[in-house]
């Protein structure tokens, strides 16, 4: 199970906010591995080319976007990347090029390249297992990851 | 110096790899009389992927390309080129729709732009590159291409262009025997044997499998149909455009990686 500060979910939806032109969007969450939980620390947004109905990123930018996991004993928990509609399913595109095939990895699919700050719930989460990527239910998702509060702030005075 | 292996007592290896796209390692063990590309198999397999040109799977602090020392023993290797027994693997990776899958065009226009465009091989730079019109028909067209050795020696190869996606897509592209136009298979004469160095934008595959998708040969670079065929991940200045791009751009990039450092020979006899 991933467990997810709401923090960097936050953080994850306004950088999605750039840039303004309707291509796709992509972004790692990164973290330590702690037995059988992983708890993402980290958000790590690759120097990806961007399109309207696709994004890339090269071997370069991939090095790059993971020169930090040996450094810090960390590692890759989720892909995350927007489709320009409604439908959050993998494409066959997303099944081959994602960025990992190991089964256990995860890749969640904002719609509307986030426009309206979805929550989980309204996004597609992909787990690969071993004839493939395959689709979590609501009730599997909530199995898979877990967000937990960023923030508490019980200040009563302003 | 690439020899003194054969001297020595085979022994064990093993090489940690690093993956920058996941931040996890993978250890490859081999016997030290084993080439690199028999490591490089092992990696591909341990990740379930297949590679991918642009992919970086770096030696060491000089950051040595090890795609590079494919036919090595990984002895050699360790010895003249990068000691370290850590590698680091980054892949080209990517997510959306898929670039449009090429879509037959109207024959007509298709047949038409293909022969305004093979005119290309009657110009002084089609001459240097060595290529040469041997069969031409309404749809499809049969080009010479030199393989050239290290050594300056010429082994003759023929490609052949069709013209079915042409030219809103590049023209299918696939290298053939010279007696029926058959597509060439490995282990023959007329299929060459390609080791790119220093450059990532070619794939010669044969077969090509992936999924559901099979092709008995796959010309891997962004001017042939096939590869649109297949998932790829391209950089945006590298996809074939339509009015800019013409088989002139497929047959001087072939007639490149059959030259040194790129061309091993055929791959058989």
């Amino acid at each position: 199970m991933i467990v997810l500060s709401q923090l960097i979910w936050d953080t994850l939806l306004d950088e999605f906010r750039w840039p303004r032109s309707a291509v796709e969007r992509v972004a790692y969450i990164d973290g330590i591995p702690a037995g059988d939980l992983q708890i993402a620390t980290t958000l790590t947004i690759p120097n990806a080319e961007m399109h309207p109905t696709y994004f890339t990123v090269s071997a370069d930018a991939m090095s790059e976007a993971g020169k930090h996991f040996r450094l810090f004993g960390m590692e890759r928990l989720a892909q995350v990347h927007t489709h320009p509609g409604s439908g959050v399913k993998h494409s066959s595109f997303d099944d081959e090029n994602a960025y990992s095939q190991s089964d256990g990895s995860v890749s969640i699919v904002l719609p509307e390249h986030a426009r309206h700050r979805p929550d989980l719930m309204h996004c597609g989460i992909h787990v690969r297992e071993s004839h493939g990527w395959r689709n979590l239910s609501t009730a599997e998702i909530e199995r898979e990851i877990r967000i937990v509060p960023g923030c508490l702030d019980f200040r009563r005075y302003r | 110096m690439e020899t003194t292996v054969a001297n020595q007592k085979p022994h064990t290896v093993t090489i940690v790899v690093h993956n920058e796209d996941t931040g996890k390692s993978i250890k490859l063990e081999g016997e030290s009389t084993d080439l690199v590309q028999t490591f490089i198999n092992k990696l591909y397999e341990a990740l379930s992927t297949t590679q991918k040109p642009d992919d970086r799977l770096r030696c060491g602090g000089a950051q040595v390309n090890v795609f590079s020392y494919a036919n090595l023993s990984i002895s050699d290797f360790e010895r003249n080129h990068c000691s370290a027994h850590e590698w680091v693997f980054a892949g080209a990776t990517g997510g959306g729709f898929v670039l449009p899958v090429p879509v037959k065009v109207d024959e007509e226009v298709a047949a038409a732009k293909l022969k305004e465009h093979l005119e290309w091989l009657g110009r002084q730079r089609a001459a240097q590159l060595g290529l040469r019109l041997v069969n031409q028909d309404r749809m499809y067209a049969v080009v010479r291409i030199p393989g050239v050795r290290a050594n300056s020696e010429e082994d003759d190869y023929y490609v052949r262009l069709g013209a079915d996606f042409y030219d809103k897509w590049p023209p299918t592209a696939a290298f053939v025997k010279p007696d029926s136009w058959e597509l060439a298979t490995t282990g023959t004469r007329w299929l060459p044997r390609i080791q790119c160095q220093g450059i990532n934008w070619f794939g010669l595959h044969a077969p090509y499998g992936n999924g559901n998708m099979v092709l008995p040969q796959l010309l891997c670079f962004t001017f042939t149909a096939e590869y649109y065929m297949v998932s790829h991940a391209p950089p945006a200045d590298s996809v074939w455009r339509q009015g800019y791009h013409t088989l002139a751009a497929t047959l001087s990039r072939l007639a490149e990686v059959l030259k040194p450092p790129h061309y091993q020979g055929p791959s058989g006899q």
